[in-house]
């Protein structure tokens, strides 16, 4: 863990934890690090106190903590963190994402030819 | 108007005063009856025999009316749960009731996106009440075969090819997937009476991925080339919401514009608009 003023690991770390140990695609660990930059300070303690012990129980919002989130929707703990960020910036939009829960494309598959014209 | 079109409020009022119509109409024929009794030891006329006829056949009459505005109370308060509940999951709307045009906007984007809503929501429009109303009694089975329909008449409409609609085991917070090759649907959600909205909403989100990978095979299908060129780049660098934040997930271009079509051509559907 750095002690840089955010609190926050250096980005080049956090890329390699992401992707050695939790599997990241790169998209995926860029798009961490770029909210990261960008997220509330109480967001990053919240980042900082799983990185260096694992909890996820640190900061709640709208009732969700990262643990209630990562639980409900898979998410991998990086990404739960980062959407307590919405639930404090636009708590409406959120809530009504979190209701809605998610769909997924499976990009690998979807270049290959779709079936005839019927 | 189909229900499906009517103000939230206006259902609220009508389903209020429908759950004591047949309550009322009851009591006041009782009353009446019990009053007739009593008038009928003095009123002995030919009036009276031919009035007494009259209040008879309305009874039964009087009692299937009650016994229907008791079922369609029922009917109507649940379209407003449902209604109610797929709204709270849609991220903006207005709520004005339909007869307005879609709210004008710069994003050339958005433009070419609300004549593919416009045009979609004509298609849908004279299916979904009825497929709402049946919803309920229908099989998981017949339900996926009924939006099998939905999604070959969408696809036909665009002249493009449909694609095979199945239901899938999933988590709970996963609602469909789309392969391209087929559109999954979420098993338990499609076994659930209690989401039509919501699978709907699924089914023309997943559907749009399929247009998407339509338009990215078949070269000036969709009109704005930097859109399509947009929907590749995502195609190949797809954020997956296991990944990352919602926000982030849901405003990557693919995920975008299927989020925003399906919501607004539902929306479209049960008279209101999409703002934004």
């Amino acid at each position: 863990m750095s002690d840089r003023p955010s609190g926050l690991p250096l980005a080049e770390e956090i890329m390699k934890r992401l992707r050695d140990d939790l599997g990241y695609s790169k998209q995926g660990a860029e798009a961490i690090i770029a909210e990261l930059a960008t997220c509330r300070d109480e967001v990053k303690k919240a980042f900082a106190a799983w990185w260096v012990d694992g909890r996820l129980d640190t900061l709640e919002v709208e009732g969700w903590t990262a643990q209630k989130i990562s639980e409900r929707f898979g998410c991998l703990p990086p990404a739960a963190i980062l959407n307590l960020d919405w639930l404090l910036t636009e708590p409406i939009a959120a809530r009504a994402a979190l209701q809605r829960g998610v769909d997924r494309i499976v990009p690998e598959k979807a270049w290959t030819k779709p079936p005839e014209l019927n | 108007m189909d229900l499906v079109q009517a103000n939230l409020e206006d259902l609220e009022q009508f389903q209020g005063l429908l759950a004591n119509a047949g309550a009322m109409v009851q009591e006041i024929h009782q009353v009446l009856g019990t009053l007739l009794d009593r008038m009928s030891q003095d009123w002995k006329d030919a009036e009276h025999d031919r009035f007494v006829g009259a209040f008879l056949s309305a009874e039964s009459a009087l009692g299937a009316f009650a016994q229907s505005s008791e079922t369609y109370s029922r009917y109507v308060q649940r379209l407003i749960q449902d209604l109610e509940e797929y709204l709270s999951t849609t991220l903006r709307y207005d709520s004005a009731t339909s007869g307005a045009v879609f709210r004008s906007s710069a994003d050339w984007h958005r433009d070419l996106v609300r004549r593919d809503v416009q045009h979609a929501v004509g298609i849908l429009q004279p299916i979904v009440p009825n497929l709402y109303s049946e919803w309920s009694s229908l099989t998981p089975a017949e339900r996926l075969e009924k939006l099998q329909d939905v999604q070959s008449r969408l696809a036909a409409s665009q002249s493009r090819s449909s694609v095979p609609l199945v239901s899938s085991p999933m988590g709970v917070s996963d609602f469909g997937v789309y392969d391209g090759r087929q559109i999954q649907v979420n098993q338990d959600h499609l076994a659930s009476s209690e989401r039509f909205w919501e699978i709907l909403d699924t089914l023309i989100h997943e559907d749009r991925h399929a247009y998407q990978h339509w338009s990215l095979i078949t070269p000036g299908f969709h009109s704005d080339p930097g859109q399509v060129r947009a929907w590749a780049d995502n195609w190949e660098n797809y954020l997956d919401p296991k990944e990352v934040p919602f926000r982030r997930y849901r405003s990557q271009p693919t995920e975008n514009d299927a989020f925003w079509f399906a919501e607004s051509v539902v929306l479209g559907i049960i008279g209101r608009n999409h703002v934004g």
